[in-house]
């Protein structure tokens, strides 16, 4: 990371963090699909947003430039930073008075970096990446097109993230321009005054967008509409397209999880529980992932309301649009009905379909006790922050074991209660972010034949 | 027809025989025993395999798609061979040569694979926690977004391997050789690089 970069200024920021920031690699083919798609919904959002953009260069801007004149129309204020290249300051876009430019020295750090920042009261999101430099790219030699060229960073719609990094920005602004800063500084004072919402509005629609963005940049590929870029190369950017589709699921899920939980581990923590718990029902290992990949996305469900839950601010009704949206993305038509019957009781009472017993698929009833059980937990340890995780997880499984047999399946009870024995003799797990890349597997869909086998080998571990 | 008796489960002992391109798919032949067996070319894709010996069998090329492979692999020859998704969790590969082998996505959790040779074998995606991997052979190898997390790579030879956004969360890489390795993005909290020889090595935004 170039040092004063503000990519490298939020990684350490972030170093000693409960939740490190984990970076990512992202072609410019991916970055350009999922930077138009976040800045139409600008358009679509009518939340008057701040912009801060920076583009490398004059050039890269200009090229964009006929859509910021758009952008800026539904903007409070847009701030271009770019090192400047002739007709940088002349274009139409640049003269209009809520445009800001930045003028960067081709030697600050913050000219190799490319932002995306969009902050409102009701729709954020930003895109933060570092480009590679020559010599970074080793062995496997310099990108042979400009689609090819690769960037790492990280992108996301967590309100707070974006508040940070727009305050990191306007303050390298303010070394350029410092009535700029001040104008900045104070609309975002208006803006977080102004918006009291932990989670942007009609987040889904976002995220469909997004999908949908990158599905066309795969599709062109596809069709080879870029017959610049090399056969062999294809399938790379091809891989980085589709775990972004996955990744903009899993980070709508993950915030959906914190602000229902407060907790930013929530949606790791229940993947790595399930994950466990499949090992321990012995799960072939593609079921396992397409249970932890389930276990990443529950979130899209709110779970309904008992007297026992935190009161999720989200109907279920709102939220069943997070789930088709899930749908778009054939593969992952499988993770969508297991997240759907999560909700479902062992005795048939449950939502949404009343299904009882093992007509339920058994990913939703695994994942349906384990984020029931990782729920309360997080519950009983903001209400008893004093008690130690052995007690609070007894607590928690307390409630489950009341309620096997109606609500969950007995076995799994069991097999919860096995685990929490572990737990509580020292055993951890390993709870991390997940790592997309390596997720696309789960995607595939497995073959009738291993469905079968995955069946038969269930009914042996029953010995029904 | 002894081919249809194999599949049929009634022939389990077939130690050294030849199957060279014979079809087992989707076949359940957990516990079978087919060590040194030439199996060159055969596909076992969505098999069942667990508990088999394939001590030494030699499966070159052999098409092991999605197959459960949770078997006893010391010294076998799997070079060329397409493991796609296959389940090797806990499995014995010491001193096996999966050299340009195929492993995309596949499960080697726990599995012991010191000695092997995977020299450009493709492992992108695939899952190796807590894997046994001293001293193998991993230089050319694709490794991109592989979860290596606490895997033992004590002495490992990772020189031009594509390790990004690879996950070594607590991996133990001492004196590994990581010369013109990518490691982009990769995680590395935890792990131990005491010794590693990370000459040309990409570690721009690895967590360390």
């Amino acid at each position: 990371m170039l040092p004063g970069s503000i990519l490298q200024q939020l990684a350490i920021a972030h170093e000693q963090s409960p939740r490190p920031l984990r970076f990512g690699v992202y072609y410019k083919n991916t970055l350009v699909a999922l930077c138009h798609a976040l800045e139409d919904s600008i358009l679509s959002s009518h939340s008057q947003p701040l912009v801060i953009a920076a583009f490398q260069r004059g050039k890269w801007y200009l090229q964009e430039a006929e859509r910021y004149q758009e952008l800026a129309a539904e903007s409070r204020q847009v701030v271009i930073m770019a090192a400047a290249e002739s007709g940088f300051f002349e274009h139409s876009t640049s003269q209009l008075a809520n445009v800001a430019l930045v003028d960067l020295d081709p030697t600050d750090p913050v000219a190799q970096e490319w932002h995306l920042i969009i902050l409102s009261p009701t729709y954020t999101a930003m895109v933060l990446c570092q480009e590679l430099s020559p010599s970074d790219y080793g062995a496997a030699g310099l990108p042979k097109t400009d689609l090819e060229r690769k960037f790492y960073g990280f992108w996301t719609f967590e309100p707070a993230l974006v508040q940070e990094i727009v305050e990191l920005a306007i303050a390298h602004i303010g070394k350029y321009n410092p009535s700029l800063q001040q104008t900045l500084t104070a609309q975002v004072k208006d803006i977080v005054a102004a918006g009291d919402s932990p989670l942007p509005e009609d987040l889904s629609g976002i995220v469909s967008r997004v999908v949908d963005y990158l599905q066309i940049s795969q599709e062109d590929l596809i069709a080879n509409q870029h017959p610049e870029v090399a056969a062999a190369q294809q399938p790379v950017l091809d891989v980085n397209l589709v775990s972004n589709k996955l990744q903009a699921f899993v980070r709508m899920a993950q915030l959906i999880e914190l602000v229902s939980t407060g907790n930013p581990m929530a949606t790791s923590e229940v993947a790595a529980l399930a994950e466990v718990m499949g090992q321990m029902l012995d799960l072939p290992a593609w079921q396992l992932k397409r249970l932890k990949l389930a276990g990443w996305l529950h979130g899209l469900v709110a779970l309904p309301i008992t007297e026992n839950l935190v009161v999720s601010p989200f109907p279920s009704c709102s939220l069943v649009s997070e789930v088709q949206a899930l749908r778009r993305m054939p593969r992952l038509q499988a993770i969508a009905h297991i997240i759907t019957h999560q909700t479902e009781w062992w005795n048939g009472q449950g939502i949404p379909a009343g299904i009882a017993g093992e007509a339920i698929p058994l990913e939703s009833r695994i994942l349906g006790l384990i984020a029931h059980f990782d729920r309360l937990v997080n519950q009983f340890a903001q209400e008893l922050p004093n008690s130690p995780p052995q007690e609070i997880w007894q607590q928690a499984l307390g409630e489950c074991q009341t309620e096997a047999g109606d609500r969950w399946e007995p076995k799994l009870v069991e097999t919860l209660t096995l685990l929490v024995m572990g737990m509580q003799q020292g055993l951890s797990l390993p709870i991390a972010p997940p790592k997309i890349t390596s997720g696309i597997w789960l995607l595939d869909t497995p073959q009738a034949a291993e469905i079968h086998t995955a069946e038969a080998n269930r009914n042996y571990i029953y010995g029904t | 027809m002894e081919l249809n008796a194999i599949r049929d489960g009634k022939i389990k002992c077939l130690p050294g025989a030849d199957l060279e391109d014979a079809d087992f798919v989707g076949a359940d032949l957990r516990g079978i025993n087919l060590a040194g067996a030439n199996l060159t070319g055969a596909n076992f894709s969505r098999a069942n395999l667990e508990r088999a010996h394939l001590e030494g069998a030699n499966l070159m090329a052999a098409q092991l798609i999605g197959t459960d492979l949770r078997a006893h692999l010391l010294g076998a020859n799997l070079m060329q061979a397409d493991l796609t998704g296959a389940d090797l969790r806990g499995s014995n590969l010491r001193g096996a040569n999966l050299m340009t082998a195929k492993l995309i996505q596949a499960s080697f959790a726990g599995a012991f694979l010191s000695g092997a040779n995977l020299t450009n074998g493709n492992l992108q995606g695939a899952d190796l926690r807590g894997a046994d991997l001293r001293g193998v052979n991993l230089t050319g190898a694709n490794l991109l977004g592989a979860d290596l997390s606490y895997a033992d790579l004590t002495g490992v030879l990772l020189n031009q391997a594509n390790l990004e956004e690879a996950d070594l969360q607590g991996a133990n890489l001492a004196g590994a050789n990581l010369t013109g390795a990518n490691l982009l993005c990769a995680e590395l909290a935890g792990a131990n690089l005491t010794g590693a020889n990370l000459t040309g090595t990409c570690l721009l935004g690895a967590a360390v």
